[in-house]
């Protein structure tokens, strides 16, 4: 088997909290025991809503953070073994806010060019062309390379950033909610231009959403999150065809597609947003979960696979599982946060 | 007709020139319905909202032949006769709930001065009425909320404590502006589970603006798509969604992401080429005309007819309806 171009193991990363001028520094457990591959050419996706610790994993991702426990391997080696700019060679980010991510006084063109810059990569002529290559694949008028960022279109801003992050040929893009903030027909030009990237130059992708419908166009594989924890993961088109834990099944039913028309469903969640300052007992979705027993308060369930594949949940009574698939030995009881 | 609007235009200056937001629409709400308004950023949606709340920015210019809610006439109110009537029979809800509070007063004082404002009531009715209202909205310890100030809520309960300040004073008209876009998937569908509760127990007429048509298809009666200041098309629903005639509306639904055709391997999501004009100077063609991929040759010259399918799916274009027809892919 190949080595992935990314992997994570274990990784948990612990924020320390201080809430007021003299509040005492309490632990906020953003991460906890993610682990994740991802191979050449395939885009792993993460759905999770606020506070599920997904732009945290994105950090780590990125090597801006060092997880509390746990490793990166990018290529098989440690992450944290690389110089800040072979990392940075390797990792690109494209971040959701295409205002906020590109410096306002310089030009596209040299917005473009800047990893080229950085990394010392070629003569200017050949950065030239680089930089020209990169934007008629994005979609960028030649035009536009002259031009401030504060001159584009939210879409245009958006294709400076990934035509930024591809210029030096990075082995992994990091996409933290890249669409979040344009319009859908934009956003349909977007997904449909890093899917065309990826195809080409064989990219590995974490794509980060909250948007599900995103993630079931977008991704190969998905991880859902909750609470910093993994709660299912495994092929898109397995998870999406039959959910196996409740967050998940949740998730799938709020979101509104413009085919169907059936009124506002009631989700049958319970109680508050969870607050990750203080997470629950056993499994951390149980306190809203709409079908939870008993166990689920004490019992903490580890990520298992259900059936053949490896489509994997943490969920003690799994919906959609196959026959006389259970936890018959449940895992240890839950960390303490 | 509850609320009844004709010939609306709304412009702002705009860097020397007068940019034209809205440019000539008409709407009309019945009680207890709610009409959404989709288009993309820079459609003028919002800047309808706030010309119907009149509560547009200081420079721009607001006519139309009509804002009738009731029988009150809003054109011609004095800006103190208006305020009398904001919050009491129409409210909005706006998309960011934090800058729609005021962060140095506690959630108790903004429910109860509204409610005092308007009906004079005492401290301690306007407190009974804040905790019934709060508690309508899906608040739990609504007491112990009162007393907290906004920054102590997440964004869910801030979107619920702005729907409790909408409806302290019983609206016979709401306006909600992307009330959800901010949220969590989970927490926006809680959120509109009690905004369609409220206003069927008040028969409440609704105008609901979102970009998102997945919203679109859970709420709607009825739909208006707007571009560039214009609709361009307005029906029921299910006509709308399921039967779009304008290309634009086509387009939009077409864009939304769905799960990849397994016959179709590397089928690609739709998308609108180019992006959304402003317009400065008057223009009575269609706005969608330099982005059309059913342009003809007699759009570049006239302005579209309005075209009307099943008696009441209007749509303002060139192509004859049998050309608007949904054909099989």
């Amino acid at each position: 088997m190949t080595t992935p171009i990314i992997e994570a193991r274990g990784l948990t990363h612990i924020y320390s909290v201080r809430s007021g001028l003299i509040g005492r520094a309490r632990p906020l457990r953003a991460l906890h025991d993610v682990s994740l591959s991802i191979g050449e050419g395939e885009i792993l996706g993460v759905v999770g809503e606020s506070g599920c610790g997904k732009s945290t994993l994105a950090r780590i991702l990125l090597g801006l953070e060092t997880p509390t426990a746990g490793e990166v391997l990018l290529e098989g080696r440690p992450i944290a073994s690389y110089p800040r700019r072979e990392r940075a060679l390797a990792v690109q980010p494209v971040f959701q806010d295409p205002y906020g991510s590109l410096n306002p006084s310089m030009s596209v063109e040299d917005l473009i060019a800047l990893p080229l810059h950085i990394h010392s990569i070629g003569p200017k002529h050949e950065r030239q062309q680089k930089v020209a290559r990169i934007a008629d694949q994005v979609g960028l008028p030649r035009r536009a390379l002259a031009a401030n960022p504060s001159q584009l279109s939210g879409g245009q801003r958006q294709r400076v950033a990934i035509a930024r992050a591809l210029v030096a040929g990075p082995r992994l893009v990091i996409c933290d909610e890249p669409t979040s903030a344009l319009d859908v027909s934009v956003q349909a030009q977007i997904l449909n231009l890093l899917l065309d990237l990826r195809a080409e130059h064989r990219i590995a992708m974490l794509f980060i959403s909250h948007n599900l419908s995103v993630i079931e166009y977008m991704t190969d594989r998905m991880m859902v999150m909750y609470l910093g924890r993994v709660v299912e993961s495994g092929s898109t088109k397995e998870t999406f065809a039959a959910p196996s834990h409740p967050y998940t099944a949740v998730l799938k039913e709020a979101v509104f597609t413009p085919d169907d028309e059936n009124g506002v469903p009631d989700l049958g969640l319970r109680g508050n947003f969870p607050n990750a300052m203080d997470i629950p007992s056993g499994c951390v979705f149980h306190p809203r979960c709409p079908v939870a027993r008993a166990e689920c308060a004490t019992i903490y369930p580890t990520l298992e696979r259900h059936g053949a594949s490896d489509h994997r949940s943490a969920c003690l009574f799994p919906l959609n599982a196959p026959e006389g698939v259970r936890h018959d030995t449940p895992a240890e009881a839950s960390p303490s946060a | 007709m509850l609320l009844e609007v004709r010939d609306l235009h709304v412009t702002l200056p705009d860097q020397g020139q007068q940019l034209r937001a809205v440019r000539g629409i008409d709407l009309e709400v019945p009680a207890g319905e709610t009409l959404c308004l989709v288009g993309e950023s820079g459609c003028g949606k919002s800047m309808t909202a706030l010309a119907l709340m009149q509560l547009l920015p200081r420079n721009a210019k607001l006519s139309a032949e009509k804002i009738r809610l009731g029988e009150t006439e809003l054109t011609k109110l004095s800006e103190r006769k208006m305020s009398a009537l904001r919050g009491r029979k129409i409210s909005m809800i706006f998309q960011e709930p934090m800058t729609a509070l005021n962060p140095v007063f506690t959630i108790g004082d903004q429910l109860r001065s509204v409610y005092r404002r308007h009906t004079g009531a005492n401290k301690q009715e306007a407190q009974a009425r804040a905790i019934e209202v709060l508690e309508s909205v899906g608040l739990t310890n609504a007491a112990v909320r009162l007393g907290q100030f906004p920054h102590q809520l997440s964004g869910g309960l801030r979107q619920r404590v702005l729907i409790a300040m909408a409806l302290m004073c019983e609206p016979e008209m709401i306006i909600c502006d992307e009330p959800t876009t901010a949220l969590d998937v989970t927490t926006q569908a809680q959120i509109l589970r009690i905004l369609k509760d409220a206003q069927d127990k008040r028969k409440m007429g609704m105008i609901f603006i979102t970009h998102d048509l997945g919203v679109v298809a859970r709420i709607a009666d009825r739909v208006a798509v707007m571009y560039a200041g214009r609709i361009v098309e307005i029906g029921p629903r299910a006509a709308v969604l399921q039967n779009p005639a304008h290309p634009y509306t086509r387009g939009l639904i077409a864009s939304v992401p769905r799960p990849k055709d397994e016959s179709a391997e590397g089928a690609r999501l739709a998308s609108i080429p180019g992006n959304v004009p402003a317009f400065h100077r008057e223009d009575q063609r269609c706005p969608f005309l330099s982005r059309c991929p059913k342009r003809m040759e007699v759009c570049t010259r006239e302005a579209p007819p309005k075209r009307t399918r099943h008696w009441d799916q209007h749509v303002f274009c060139h192509l004859p309806l049998e050309e608007q027809e949904v054909q099989p892919a």
